[in-house]
């Protein structure tokens, strides 16, 4: 069922397996989003719930101009900003055993190894160094496998800048990993 | 730029024909064959980053909150209309008392007819400090409390003329 659909059935005859059906679809790639940017397993928790609670209360003044995904993204980025302005917390480079057993992430059998357990590490440790525009391009294509084209629309620049801010983050997490990426 | 079209085939947002287009250039050039292997193994590379799942049900515990009485529009729009007329309300109040008249000049000094009412010293300085527009400058730079000031004792002064 498409996400006009579900939006439909919610707004109209208030049907809250389609509002839950919806948001589900999206709430493991927001979660990976909000992850990267906050660093933080309570505040990652805390904004996907108030995304969610944002976008419930203003799904009936939603209209169709925007795709739906895009929509949520745009208020769960906004309300990750507003947590890193506001909490002044921003950690940078937590370690997995220090992010609680759920948020242990589960490794592919091949990657189960020591070594590449080290090398997601060191990637994660080098991406969280990127300045913040690249990191959330780089964020938003590979965990939330949103297109560049919607990244552009959803941070508000061209689509030329989104492409060189990917590059740029693309050759300084080379110049910080190239030994773990050519392993690869 | 060959590197941006690249990526953009990559990540499959190329129209058919441009497609074509990058995919006869990939198998031409070597150097935009290497471009592409390049970002290929980067961004191969970041699929392996972990996944994170939360650990509540964020979605079901927000449609709850909603349906727990809450209203889906919090404020409802009359409530908002009011709060703006109020606004304009009192900022017309405010403006009303805080202004002088328009009778008055700088200086203490009057229309045709009136009397001289003495300036506070303050206001007379800064007021010496412009050669232009005092009205202006006046209102600019006195403050409030001054201009309280001033009124009050003209007022008074007309009130025992008239007496």
């Amino acid at each position: 069922m498409e996400d006009s659909q579900l939006i439909d059935r919610f707004c109209r005859l208030g049907e809250r397996d389609a509002a839950q059906e919806l948001l589900r679809r999206y709430e493991r790639s927001l979660t990976n989003y909000l992850w990267q940017m906050l660093r933080h397993p309570q505040d990652c928790e805390d904004a996907v719930q108030e995304t969610f609670g944002k976008v419930l209360r203003a799904l009936p003044a939603y209209r169709e101009e925007n795709r739906f995904e895009q929509w949520l993204f745009r208020i769960g980025r906004n309300q990750a900003l507003n947590m890193i302005q506001h909490r002044k917390r921003v950690v940078m480079d937590p370690e997995p055993e220090n992010l609680g057993p759920q948020f242990e992430s589960p490794l592919p059998d091949a990657a189960a190894s020591l070594e590449a357990k080290e090398r997601i590490q060191a990637l994660e440790r080098a991406i969280a160094k990127l300045p913040e525009a690249e990191r959330e391009v780089i964020i938003l294509r590979s965990q939330a496998d949103l297109p560049f084209k919607q990244i552009a629309e959803l941070t508000g620049a061209p689509l030329g800048t989104v492409l060189a801010r990917a590059h740029k983050a693309r050759q300084k997490l080379k110049s910080l990993l190239d030994p773990s990426l050519s392993k690869k | 730029m060959k590197r941006d079209e690249i990526m953009l085939y990559w990540s499959g947002e190329l129209d058919e024909g441009t497609s074509r287009k990058v995919e006869r250039m990939l198998q031409e050039d070597p150097e935009a064959r290497a471009c592409y292997e390049e970002i290929c193994e980067f961004w191969d590379a970041l699929d392996g980053l972990p996944q994170h799942e939360p650990t509540r049900p964020c979605a079901e515990e927000a449609i709850a909150r909603i349906a727990t009485g809450k209203p889906l529009r919090r404020f409802p729009l009359w409530s908002a209309v009011g709060v703006a007329a109020a606004v304009v309300l009192l900022a017309g109040i405010t403006y009303q008392v805080l202004t002088p008249s328009r009778n008055e000049t700088p200086l203490g000094l009057t229309h045709a007819g009136q009397k001289a009412v003495p300036a506070s010293p303050v206001s007379e300085r800064r007021s010496l400090l412009s050669s232009g527009s005092q009205f202006s400058e006046w209102n600019r730079a006195t403050s409030a409390r001054e201009r309280i000031r001033h009124l009050r004792s003209q007022f008074n002064t007309v009130r025992a003329s008239s007496l």
